[in-house]
């Protein structure tokens, strides 16, 4: 399915800074988990992934360092700063309440019964 | 070991110096020909269409070159990492998006990433432009109205000072006495003058000739009086 730009441009920093929660990450890392964890949904391409890492930046949320070995390739890597971590708690919480508010006028499903599938009613009948 | 991935573009973001020392000598010439971004990408040794997406993509980003650099260093690694998971160059290009709108995006996105120096002079120089863009068609607009239009004088501030003047009777008039008494006064001595007439005291060597002076205007002061 793909994400209106208005809802991505949302969701997609939180997304982003939840993946940063457990340790630093680079782009392509990025990349395949928001893919592979969102089932496909949050999928973004690097035209937008690498736009959206500098904005953070810029913003303070986040910080990079580019790490070289004798292994590997050189990696620019991300990580969570004070800032970033704040705004990720401050942000999930805000999710949280859309989500119950869209639960609540049955569009997602209930965080407390997460396998409950809306269903729509378009008929205007009892639901 | 050597890292082989190393040199690439974190050697192109270096000063003009330590790229001499560290380019092969066979390839200096031909490395100092050839745009610092073009040549940092050539040396990916990534698949002909991806570096010609990352060279069309920093391009495009008109952004500084230590930027572009390090744009093109972080998509060469994301590259990179893409050929060594298994997908194709061409699938990878097709992932990356749309050129023109990443360009743009990447652009405003690292230009926030600028000292806040920079985004005070980039907005003085912003308002001043503006200011001076603001005078130029306050001008030009002054200007057309002053030759294209004839001025009209909706009041006459002239006559109206004049109008209290103009209710006094001709004969009541001072000022013509003042003029004539003014154009009949005979030439003041130039001893006299010099002495500042009328500072002379009666002991002063030029009293006689003041005296004689003042006598002589007297038809003129009667006029005044």
């Amino acid at each position: 399915m793909r994400i209106e730009r208005e809802l991505m441009r949302g969701a997609g920093p939180l997304a982003v800074l939840k993946l940063l929660e457990r340790g630093e990450m680079y782009g392509y890392q990025l990349v395949e988990a928001l893919a592979k964890r969102t089932a496909g949904v949050l999928d973004m391409g690097q035209s937008t992934l690498y736009p959206l890492l500098y904005n953070l930046e810029a913003k303070g949320l986040i910080e990079s360092v580019w790490k070289t070995s004798t292994t590997e390739r050189d990696r620019k890597y991300y990580r969570l700063t004070k800032a970033g971590i704040k705004r990720l708690l401050k942000d999930t919480e805000q999710w949280r309440a859309v989500n119950a508010a869209m639960a609540a006028l049955g569009i997602t499903a209930s965080l407390a019964n997460p396998l409950r599938t809306p269903r729509l009613n378009l008929g205007g009948g009892a639901a | 070991m050597t890292n082989p991935h190393r040199t690439d573009i974190a050697l192109a973001d270096q000063n003009l110096v330590m790229r001499i020392l560290r380019t092969p000598i066979h390839i200096l010439p031909q490395n100092l020909r050839r745009k610092s971004a073009e040549r940092a990408i050539a040396q990916t040794n990534l698949p002909e269409l991806l570096q010609r997406l990352i060279l069309d993509v920093t391009n495009r980003s008109k952004l500084w070159r230590s930027e572009r650099l390090d744009v093109a260093r972080e998509l060469a690694s994301h590259f990179h990492d893409g050929l060594a998971s298994g997908t194709s160059s061409d699938k990878l290009a097709e992932n990356f998006g749309d050129r023109a709108q990443a360009a743009a995006l990447i652009r405003r996105s690292k230009k926030r990433c600028r000292p806040k120096a920079w985004h005070a002079l980039a907005l003085t120089t912003k308002a001043v432009g503006l200011l001076f863009i603001a005078t130029i068609a306050l001008y030009l607009a002054l200007a057309a109205r002053a030759f294209l239009t004839h001025p009209n004088i909706a009041r006459n501030y002239l006559a109206e000072i004049n109008a209290d003047i103009e209710k006094i009777p001709e004969a009541n008039r001072a000022w013509p006495l003042y003029r004539q008494a003014y154009l009949a006064q005979p030439r003041m001595p130039e001893e006299i003058a010099k002495e500042q007439f009328p500072a002379i005291k009666p002991e002063d060597p030029l009293w006689p000739t003041t005296v004689a002076y003042v006598k002589e205007c007297q038809p003129q002061i009667k006029l005044l009086h």
